[in-house]
C-alpha cells in the first residue's frame, strides 16, 4: 500500500486539474471547485470522462489506464470478494469508500452497481488519479 | 388504400455466413462468427477479436468486375449481398422499369483505407503533424481518382446504382447503429408513397480496420475478452462488458404487395411498420427508462397496425453493453407491460455488431424467423442480468408460426429504428 | 388528398453571411466569397481559393450552457449546421409557442416534430487526428495500437458521426420524431428537405426541421478535385463558354416545415409552399454524369407531376451551375429537354458562394425563396459570354425581375444523383 496522499500534493495539481475539467465541460473555472461533483454539480455525462482523462494524460504527460480506479480500490480483494456480476459487494463499496475518501459518506449505496462509481467522482478524485499516476511514472 | 410492401428477396453476406441460407443455418446452431482479428495485426490494441467476414469473394462478373476497383470491403459486402437479393426475389430493374426502382442504404461511415492514410502521413507528415503546403509540392500525394471515388461518402449507393442499373430515387442513410434499420423504413415509405414500385434496401459497414477498431477502442465500448471470443458478446448477461465488433451487409428486395402477388413471387413477409424516434437525451448513454427506443416501438406497430400482442419475436438491439441492454429491457417492458412473454433474442451475440449495417441485416433475420418459423438463439446467455427481464430465446426451438416479428436498432447519437414485419398470410389484402 | 407543407422560417450560413437576407443582398451586389485558404499553407496549391463562412458564431448556436461543452468537440461542419439550424428554429417562434404548452401538449409537440439532417460524412482530415500515432508507430501496426490512447482524443468516433447535428438538435430541443441523415454527396441537403416534406404530407408528424450542411474545404479533396479538372484556379463562371470548374464553399441552410394546419394553428408566418420534389439516379457511375442530363431531366419531371403544375408556372430556375464543363452542359440539356423553348430565367449561386456539396441544395432552395418572395433573380455576376452549347438557357450577369411565384432548385452529387424542388412564395408576400 503507498503513502497515503497530502492535502500538499492534491493543491499542487489543483489548478491544472480543475482548468482541464472547465475546458472539458466548458465551465468557467471559477464554478469549479475541489468538492465539486463531476456528474451532479458539473452535468458531465460518460464521454466527457474519458474526455477528461485524456486532457489530464496529455496536461501531465502521465498515463491512466481505463479502470484504474476500480482496480485500485480492489487492491488485494479478488473479484468476487469485490463485486458480485457488476454489484458492489459489502467489503467492495467498504473499500471503494476508503479509496474515494474524498467523496462524503452518505453518497455511497449499498448494492451500487460498479457501472454508477463514477457517479462518485469529484475533482479531487481527478486529483488523486493524477498524483498516483505522477508518483506511478516516478515523477 | 395504403400500398403495402412485400419482401421477396433477401441476400446477406454476415461473419457467420456469405450467403443468406449459410448464415441463417449458423444463426439456428447458434455457431459464432466471432474470433481473432486475421485482417490485420490487433496485438497492439486492447481488443483483438472481432466478428469478421471470412473466405469472402466479391460477387461481379464480367463488365462489372471493373467496378470493384471503386468498392472498399464494406461496399464489396454490399454489392455481393445485393446481388443475392436481386437473385433471390427474381426480379430486376430493366430499362423499362429502372426508374421505379429505389435503393436506400445505411451506408458505413466513410474510412480511408489505412494503407491510403499511411501514404498521406508519409508524405505530409512525416514527424506526426499535417503540413499542407507539401500537398502539391514534389513528393506529395499522387492524385488517384479511383481511390478519391471509392472514399466517397455515398460511393456504395453510386456502384449499387450503377451495378443494377436503378435510375429512381437513392439514398445513404447514416445514423450509426440506427443506419440500416431507418434506411429499410424509408424504403418502405417510398413504395407506400409512390415514389417507387420496387426497392433494394438494406445496409452494410466494415469498422474492423486499424482505425475504425481504434476508434471504438478509445471509446471503450467493446468486450475485451481477446481469452475467449465465441462468448464474448454476451447480450443481457450480468457479465457482459462491451459490444464486439462485426461486419457484412444485408440487401433485400421490397415490392409493391399487389404486383409481387401478381408476378407469383415467393412473399417472406410483409414489410409492414417503421417507427423512427430520436431520443434527444445523450450522444451516448441510453435513456434507463427506454424513453426514445419506446417512441419507435410504438410508432412502428402503430403504422404496421400490429397490437403488441401479435408480435412473437423480437430481434434486439441487444448490444451487450450494461446501458443499451438495460434500457432496451425497459423499454420493451413499458410497450408490451410486465406480463409479456415475447419472444427476445440479439443476434449481436452470435456475429456482432455490424453498426451500419446492424438494422438492415437485423430485419432480414427478422424476415427469415417469419417464413420458416424458427427463432435464433441468444447465445451466452448464462447468467441473465435480472433488470433485464425478459423471455430471452436461449435455446433452439421447435418450429412453430410467428405472425408478427420486430427488429430494434438504435445508434449513437440517439436515432432509434424499429421495423415490424408481418406473416404474409397475415397481410390481409 | 394531402395537406399543403408550409415553411415557416428559414436560417443559412455560408461565406456570403450569417442569414438569408444578407446573402441574398450578397449574391445582389455581385459580391464573391473567395479567398485564400488560411487554415492550411495553401500559398503554393494551384488552387488555393475557397469560400469560408468566417461570420460563423459558434458560441451563438446553443442558449443551453449545458451544451457549451460540445461545442468544442464538433466539427466545423456540425457546428454550421447547428447554427443555421438554431437560426431558423429561432424564426419560427415554434419554442415560445411551445413554451405556453401544458406539459403532456408540449411533451407531445416534441414527440411530433422530425428532425433531417444531410452532410458529407466523414471528411478526410478527420483522419488525420491519428497521424502522430502513425508517425511515432514508423509502419508498426502494434506501436500504433499502443500509442493510440497517447495523442488522439478517446471521443474521436463521436466527433465524426454524421449525424451529430441530428444528435444535438434532440438534445437543445428535446425534439424526438422521425428522423435520420442523409450521407448522399451533393444532394445530402435536399434531400433532407424532401424527406421533411413526405413525412409532413404523409402525416408522420405536422413539423419538421431540415438541414443540409457541410465543410468540404480540405487538402485531400482539394488535392482531388483539382487533379480531377474540377477546380478552377480562377472564378466560377456557370454557363459561361470560358469556364474553367468549380471553386469549394462551406455552409448549411435549414428550413422549418409544417402543415399547413399546423402552421395556422399556432399563426405562424408562412413564408413560401413546397410543391413537389424529385429524386433520380443515372446509374452512370461513381465520378461519372450523363452528357444528356437524364436523371436530371426525370427528377424535374417528378418534382412538376408531384407539383401539378406545368413547365410554364416555373418563374425561376435556380439550376446546380457548378462552373465545371460537363455538368453545366448536362444540366442545360436536362433543362432543355423538359421546358423546350421557353425556358423561364435560369441562375445559381455558387459563382459566390462556391460548392458547399451537401449544403449545397439545402442553401440553393433557401436562397431561391428568396429570390421568387422579392421577384427578383440576383444573375451570375461573373458570367460574360454564355456557352453556345447551353443556349438558349436564359442565364444573364444581371439581376432578372420574375413575373411569378414558383421555383424550381436543381441539385446534383457525385454517383449521378439528382434532385429537384418545386417551391411557391405566397401570392401576397414581398417584404424584404
Amino acid at each position: 500500500m503507498s503513502a497515503a496522499i497530502t492535502r500538499a500534493e492534491v493543491e499542487a495539481v489543483y489548478p491544472r486539474v480543475a482548468n482541464a475539467v472547465a475546458q472539458a465541460l466548458a465551465r468557467d473555472p471559477a464554478e469549479v471547485s475541489l468538492n465539486s461533483r463531476l456528474f451532479a454539480d458539473l452535468e458531465a455525462e460518460s464521454i466527457d470522462l474519458l474526455d477528461i482523462v485524456f486532457r489530464l494524460e496529455r496536461e501531465f504527460k502521465i498515463q491512466i489506464p481505463r479502470g484504474r480506479i476500480i482496480e485500485d480500490a480492489r487492491g488485494d480483494l479478488s473479484e468476487a470478494e469485490f463485486e458480485n456480476n457488476g454489484v458492489l459487494t459489502a467489503a467492495g463499496l467498504a473499500r471503494l469508500r476508503d479509496y474515494l475518501s474524498e467523496v462524503p459518506a452518505d453518497n455511497f449505496r449499498p448494492r451500487m452497481n460498479i457501472a454508477d462509481v463514477p457517479t462518485l467522482f469529484t475533482v479531487e478524485t481527478m486529483c488523486k488519479m493524477v498524483v498516483r499516476a505522477m508518483r506511478a511514472a516516478g515523477a | 388504400m395504403r400500398r403495402r410492401v412485400a419482401i421477396t428477396g433477401i441476400g446477406l453476406v454476415t461473419p457467420l455466413g456469405n450467403s443468406t441460407a449459410d448464415s441463417w443455418r449458423a444463426l439456428l446452431e447458434g455457431r459464432s462468427g466471432i474470433a481473432p482479428i486475421t485482417s490485420f495485426d490487433p496485438s497492439g490494441y486492447p481488443v483483438q477479436i472481432a466478428a469478421e467476414v471470412r473466405n469472402f469473394q466479391p460477387a461481379l462478373d464480367g463488365s462489372r468486375r471493373k467496378l470493384l476497383k471503386f468498392a472498399s470491403r464494406h461496399v464489396q459486402f454490399a454489392l455481393a449481398a445485393a446481388q443475392q437479393a436481386i437473385e433471390d426475389a427474381g426480379v430486376r430493374p430493366d430499362p423499362r422499369s429502372a426508374s421505379r426502382w429505389a435503393c436506400v442504404a445505411g451506408s458505413g461511415m466513410m474510412g480511408v483505407a489505412f494503407e491510403e492514410l499511411a501514404q498521406i502521413q508519409r508524405r505530409l507528415a512525416p514527424h506526426g503533424d499535417f503540413r499542407g503546403e507539401l500537398m502539391f509540392k514534389p513528393g506529395g500525394p499522387a492524385p488517384d481518382p479511383v481511390a478519391y471515388g471509392r472514399n466517397q461518402a455515398n460511393a456504395g449507393i453510386a456502384l449499387l446504382v450503377q451495378c443494377f442499373g436503378i435510375k429512381g430515387y437513392a439514398g445513404a442513410i447514416h445514423t450509426a447503429c440506427a443506419s440500416g434499420g431507418q434506411a429499410v423504413g424509408l424504403a418502405l415509405r417510398l413504395i407506400r408513397r409512390g415514389s417507387a414500385d420496387f426497392a433494394l434496401a438494406g445496409g452494410f459497414d466494415s469498422m474492423i480496420n486499424p482505425i475504425g477498431l481504434a476508434s471504438f477502442c478509445l471509446l471503450g465500448a467493446l468486450s475485451t475478452d481477446n481469452d475467449a471470443p465465441a462468448q464474448a458478446s454476451r447480450p443481457f448477461d450480468l457479465t457482459r462488458n462491451g459490444f464486439v465488433l462485426g461486419e457484412g451487409a444485408g440487401f433485400m428486395v421490397l415490392e409493391e404487395w399487389q404486383a409481387a402477388r401478381r408476378r407469383g413471387a415467393r412473399i417472406y413477409a410483409e414489410l409492414a411498420g417503421d417507427g423512427n424516434s430520436l431520443s434527444s437525451y445523450r450522444v451516448t448513454d441510453s435513456h434507463p427508462s427506454g424513453d426514445g427506443p419506446i417512441q419507435a416501438m410504438r410508432r412502428a406497430l402503430e403504422d404496421a397496425g400490429a397490437d403488441p400482442a401479435e408480435v412473437g419475436y423480437i430481434n434486439a438491439h441487444g448490444t451487450s453493453t450494461i446501458m443499451n441492454d438495460r434500457s432496451e429491457c425497459a423499454a420493451i417492458r413499458a410497450v408490451f407491460g410486465a406480463a409479456s412473454r415475447v419472444k427476445v433474442s440479439s443476434t449481436k451475440s452470435l456475429m456482432g455488431h455490424l453498426i451500419a449495417g446492424a438494422g438492415a441485416v437485423e430485419a432480414a433475420i427478422g424476415a427469415l424467423v417469419i417464413h420458416h418459423g424458427r427463432l435464433p438463439v441468444n447465445a451466452n446467455l448464462n447468467h441473465p442480468d435480472p433488470q433485464c427481464d425478459l423471455n430471452f430465446v436461449r435455446e433452439a426451438e421447435p418450429p412453430h408460426r410467428v405472425r408478427v416479428a420486430m427488429s430494434n436498432s438504435f445508434g449513437f447519437g440517439g436515432s432509434n429504428s424499429c421495423l415490424v414485419l408481418r406473416h404474409r398470410e397475415d397481410a390481409g389484402e | 388528398m394531402s395537406e399543403a407543407v408550409v415553411i415557416t422560417a428559414a436560417g443559412a450560413i455560408c461565406a456570403l453571411g450569417a442569414d438569408p437576407g444578407a446573402i441574398l443582398a450578397a449574391l445582389r451586389a455581385g459580391r464573391t466569397a473567395f479567398a485564400p485558404l488560411r487554415e492550411w499553407d495553401s500559398s503554393t496549391w494551384p488552387a488555393p481559393l475557397a469560400a469560408c463562412a468566417d461570420q460563423l458564431d459558434a458560441a451563438a448556436i446553443f442558449s443551453d450552457r449545458k451544451l457549451l461543452k460540445s461545442v468544442q468537440r464538433l466539427r466545423r461542419t456540425d457546428l454550421l449546421g447547428l447554427y443555421a439550424a438554431s437560426r431558423a428554429i429561432a424564426a419560427s417562434g415554434m419554442i415560445e409557442y411551445r413554451a405556453a404548452l401544458d406539459g403532456a401538449q408540449a411533451a407531445a409537440f416534441n414527440e411530433n416534430t422530425a428532425v433531417f439532417t444531410g452532410c458529407g460524412g466523414v471528411a478526410y482530415h478527420y483522419q488525420y487526428d491519428f497521424l502522430p500515432a502513425m508517425a511515432a508507430a514508423d509502419g508498426d501496426i502494434g506501436v500504433f495500437g499502443r500509442q493510440l490512447g497517447a495523442s488522439v482524443n478517446p471521443t474521436w468516433l463521436l466527433q465524426a458521426l454524421p449525424n451529430n447535428v441530428l444528435c444535438y438538435l434532440g438534445i437543445a430541443y428535446g425534439f424526438k420524431g422521425p428522423n435520420f441523415c442523409v450521407t448522399n454527396h451533393s444532394v445530402s441537403g435536399t434531400t433532407a428537405i424532401i424527406e421533411a416534406f413526405h413525412s409532413l404530407r404523409g402525416g408522420d408528424a405536422p413539423r419538421a426541421v431540415a438541414v443540409g450542411h457541410d465543410a468540404p474545404i480540405e487538402p485531400e479533396t482539394i488535392l482531388n478535385l483539382y487533379h480531377l479538372g474540377l477546380l478552377t484556379s480562377e472564378s466560377v463562371r456557370p454557363f459561361d463558354a470560358a469556364r474553367s470548374g468549380c471553386l469549394l464553399g462551406e455552409g448549411a441552410a435549414a428550413m422549418v416545415l409544417e402543415t399547413a394546419s399546423a402552421a395556422a394553428q399556432r399563426g405562424a408566418a408562412v413564408l413560401g409552399t413546397i410543391l413537389g420534389t424529385g429524386v433520380a439516379t443515372e446509374a452512370a457511375g461513381v465520378l461519372a454524369i450523363r452528357p444528356d442530363g437524364d436523371g436530371e431531366a426525370r427528377a424535374i419531371e417528378m418534382a412538376l407531376e408531384e407539383a401539378g403544375v406545368e413547365p410554364g408556372a416555373i418563374s425561376l430556375i435556380a439550376a446546380h451551375g457548378n462552373g465545371t464543363v460537363n455538368s453545366d452542359l448536362s444540366e442545360a440539356a436536362a433543362i432543355r429537354q423538359v421546358f423546350g423553348a421557353v425556358i423561364p430565367p435560369v441562375t445559381s449561386f455558387k459563382w459566390a458562394l462556391g460548392h458547399t456539396m451537401a449544403a449545397a441544395g439545402a442553401l440553393d432552395a433557401v436562397i431561391a425563396l428568396g429570390c421568387v418572395r422579392t421577384a427578383l433573380a440576383p444573375g451570375i455576376a461573373t458570367l460574360r459570354d454564355p456557352d453556345p452549347r447551353c443556349l438558349p438557357l436564359p442565364v444573364s450577369a444581371a439581376a432578372t425581375p420574375l413575373r411569378g411565384k414558383i421555383a424550381l432548385v436543381l441539385g446534383r452529387g457525385f454517383g449521378g444523383m439528382n434532385t429537384a424542388l418545386v417551391i411557391q412564395a405566397p401570392a401576397e408576400d414581398c417584404d424584404e
